[in-house]
């Protein structure tokens, strides 16, 4: 199941307007990006802790749903 | 409409095509008004403007348009700039003596205007490059045209070339030419065709079959298509470049056999769609160049042996398989580049390639080691990865010209080698591999921009960065580092610092750079006065812009405490994204 945490109004989506101290466990698979330029800002990881930020934040259970959802909003990765 | 005699009688001005056409009838051969000027030439400069001409007694004379009169000794640059305000420069003989070569130089700005040579029936030779020249006309008058250079001017389109059948050089680069390239079969001593750079060039390819003479053909940067031409007749050719432009259609078909071209020293066809393979070129002793990459070419790259005039070969990014061929005993081969095909066995012995500067074989299906480089000792550039090369990464100490060594996405296991003494470094990527050992020392690299090691079996610790003014980017997560993350104190091109997924305990502290956006350490063993004392040094570096990212969680990183909590919320103000335990 994905998990969304956005600072942006959408419908179908969970919204805060910041990912504040948002928990992840070491078996939780995350991203961050930025919804306005689409850019993925931190890759998909396995990470606990807490995160905070202005992006937004996708948590799930596989890696495989976060490619997925990479997929179907069109992101971008940043070719650093 | 203004008409000027001056005393010698000559007429020196006229804005009028109907009184120009008049005026060069009336004074036959010994006088041309060939240059009609768009603008005010006003300030503008020609340089090495220059007449020949054969005559016993006679002088010509140059009028610039503005009631001055310059002698001019055959063969003898002149220069002028424009002060009065006028339009059309002509040259003319008191004597009738025959001009037989115009050389106009280079104008700044540029002049523009319309030429026309029906005035000098004897002309051999006209040069006008770089002038801004829009048009173009009288070559029927000039049978005995053998050198025609109009390169660098606004050219719209193709003079005819059915009466000048003595054109040698034919030059008519970087202009505005547009259509198809006109008949060239009655240009039997044609031995220098250039057309590159006319981006509105259209059409197949010219035959070139009757051509016997032809040396060079230049049509790079044209629009051209079709397949390249029959070359078996051109066997004086030295020298063949096309390409293509645009993404369709393109230049197609086959390269031609060139077994017959045992004088060619270039031949480049890169960015076509061409097919087929790569033609022997045994035969081809004299060959410095050849470049066929960006294509569809599919084959074996053949056997380079005995060409020992060979300094370039690129074919890289088509769809070749096989080997790459034996190198050893190319003296002068300084770059070879053929990544990104589907080439398979071994990269060859570098032996005796001691002028060698780029080696490029990255994204193949290469296997074994990776030569002994030593002794090319002026490569620059040698990029092998996401190959599966096992072995280890030789010796590079002796490369002190390296710039960039990329070997990621093998199966390399060993060393990473000293890097010491490579003071032109500014690439270094090794990730993704088996290797083990430590990082090595990267003092004196004043110039490595990229250094990238992640996801090995590295241990030790990180070295220090000091002096590393111009790294932009560092990676060297997902090993088993240990020790300290380095000071990052003065290294102000940093963007990107990554060392998740090791064991490191510390930090080195010092002034963290404002461009530095993008800081992974979790998954470590950071104690909570560093987790405290990294948040702090961002605090202090104070970025607000672009890229924040910021990540010391994970496990084995401890929680940050009273300041450090503080400076995470700060630091979440400032736009940063940040991650802790």
């Amino acid at each position: 199941m994905i998990r969304i945490y956005t600072n942006q109004v959408s419908d179908n989506q969970e919204v805060i307007p910041f990912p504040s101290e948002v928990e992840t466990t070491e078996k939780d698979w995350w991203m961050i990006y930025d919804a306005d330029t689409k850019v993925i800002a931190i890759e998909p990881l396995q990470c606990s802790g807490y995160t905070s930020g202005p992006l937004t934040m996708v948590i799930s259970d596989t890696k495989e749903e976060l490619d997925q959802y990479i997929i179907d909003n069109k992101l971008l990765f940043n070719l650093d | 409409m203004v008409f000027v005699v001056k005393k010698d009688g000559l007429p020196t001005l006229i804005k009028s095509n109907t009184i120009f056409k008049i005026f060069v009838d009336f004074w036959s051969n010994t006088l041309g008004n060939f240059w009609n000027l768009a603008q005010d030439p006003y300030g503008k400069t020609i340089t090495n403007f220059n007449v020949k001409y054969i005559s016993g007694s006679g002088q010509v004379d140059v009028n610039w348009g503005e009631g001055i009169n310059e002698s001019v000794t055959s063969g003898t640059n002149i220069n002028h700039t424009f002060g009065i305000t006028k339009s059309g420069i002509s040259i003319f003989s008191s004597s009738g003596a025959n001009i037989t070569d115009i050389s106009c130089g280079a104008s700044s700005p540029k002049l523009g205007g319309a030429i026309s040579l029906s005035a000098f029936s004897s002309l051999t030779g006209f040069v006008c490059t770089g002038n801004g020249i829009t048009a173009f006309s009288g070559i029927e008058s000039c049978p005995n045209l053998i050198n025609l250079e109009l390169g660098v001017n606004s050219l719209t389109k193709f003079p005819s070339f059915n009466h000048t059948p003595l054109l040698n050089d034919l030059k008519l680069e970087n202009n505005l030419l547009s259509g198809s390239i006109p008949s060239l079969d009655n240009l039997t001593n044609l031995k220098n065709l250039r057309f590159q750079e006319n981006k509105n060039i259209t059409g197949n390819l010219p035959s070139l079959s009757l051509l016997p003479n032809l040396e060079s053909f230049y049509a790079i940067g044209c629009n051209l298509r079709g397949p390249i031409p029959n070359l078996s007749q051109n066997t004086l050719l030295k020298d063949f470049r096309i390409d293509s432009q645009t993404t369709s259609p393109k230049i197609n078909g086959t390269i031609p056999s060139l077994s017959g071209n045992t004088q060619l020293a270039f031949f480049l066809c890169q960015n076509n769609q061409l097919s087929g393979s790569i033609p022997s070129l045994s035969g081809n002793t004299l060959l410095r160049n050849f470049s066929c990459h960006t294509n569809q070419l599919t084959g074996s790259i053949p056997s380079l042996s005995g060409l020992s005039n060979l300094q370039i070969f690129q074919c890289q990014t088509n769809q070749l398989t096989g080997f790459i061929p034996i190198l050893s005993g190319l003296i002068g081969l300084q770059d070879f580049r053929c990544h990104t095909n589907q080439l398979t066995g071994s990269i060859p012995s570098f032996s005796g390639l001691s002028n060698l500067q780029v080696f490029t074989c990255q994204t193949n299906k290469l296997t074994g080691f990776i030569p002994i480089l030593s002794g090319s000792t002026g490569l620059r550039t040698f990029t092998c990865q996401t190959n599966q090369l096992g072995g280890s990464i030789p010796i590079l100490s002796r490369l002190r010209d390296l710039q960039e060594f990329q070997c990621n996405a093998n199966q390399l296991t060993g060393f990473i080698p000293s890097l010491t003494g490579l003071s032109n470094l500014q690439i270094f990527q090794c990730h993704t591999n088996q290797i083990t050992g430590s990082i090595p020392s990267l003092t004196g690299l004043s110039n490595l921009q990229i250094f990238q090691c992640q996801i090995n079996r590295l241990t030790g610790f990180i070295p220090s960065l000091s002096g590393l003014i111009r790294l932009q980017d560092l990676r060297c997560q997902t090993n088993q580092l240990t020790g300290s993350i380095p000071s990052l104190n003065g290294l102000s091109a940093l963007q990107l610092f990554r060392c998740q997924e090791n064991k490191l305990t510390g930090f080195g502290g010092g002034i963290i750079s404002r461009t530095l956006g993008d800081f992974q350490a979790q998954n470590n063993s950071l104690t909570a006065s560093v987790v405290n004392n990294i948040l702090a040094a961002f605090v202090v570096a104070n970025r607000t812009t672009g890229t924040r990212i910021l990540n010391l969680g994970g496990s084995g990183n401890a929680a940050p405490t009273s300041q450090g909590i503080i400076d995470k919320a700060l630091l979440t103000g400032r736009g940063w994204t940040v991650t802790t335990n």
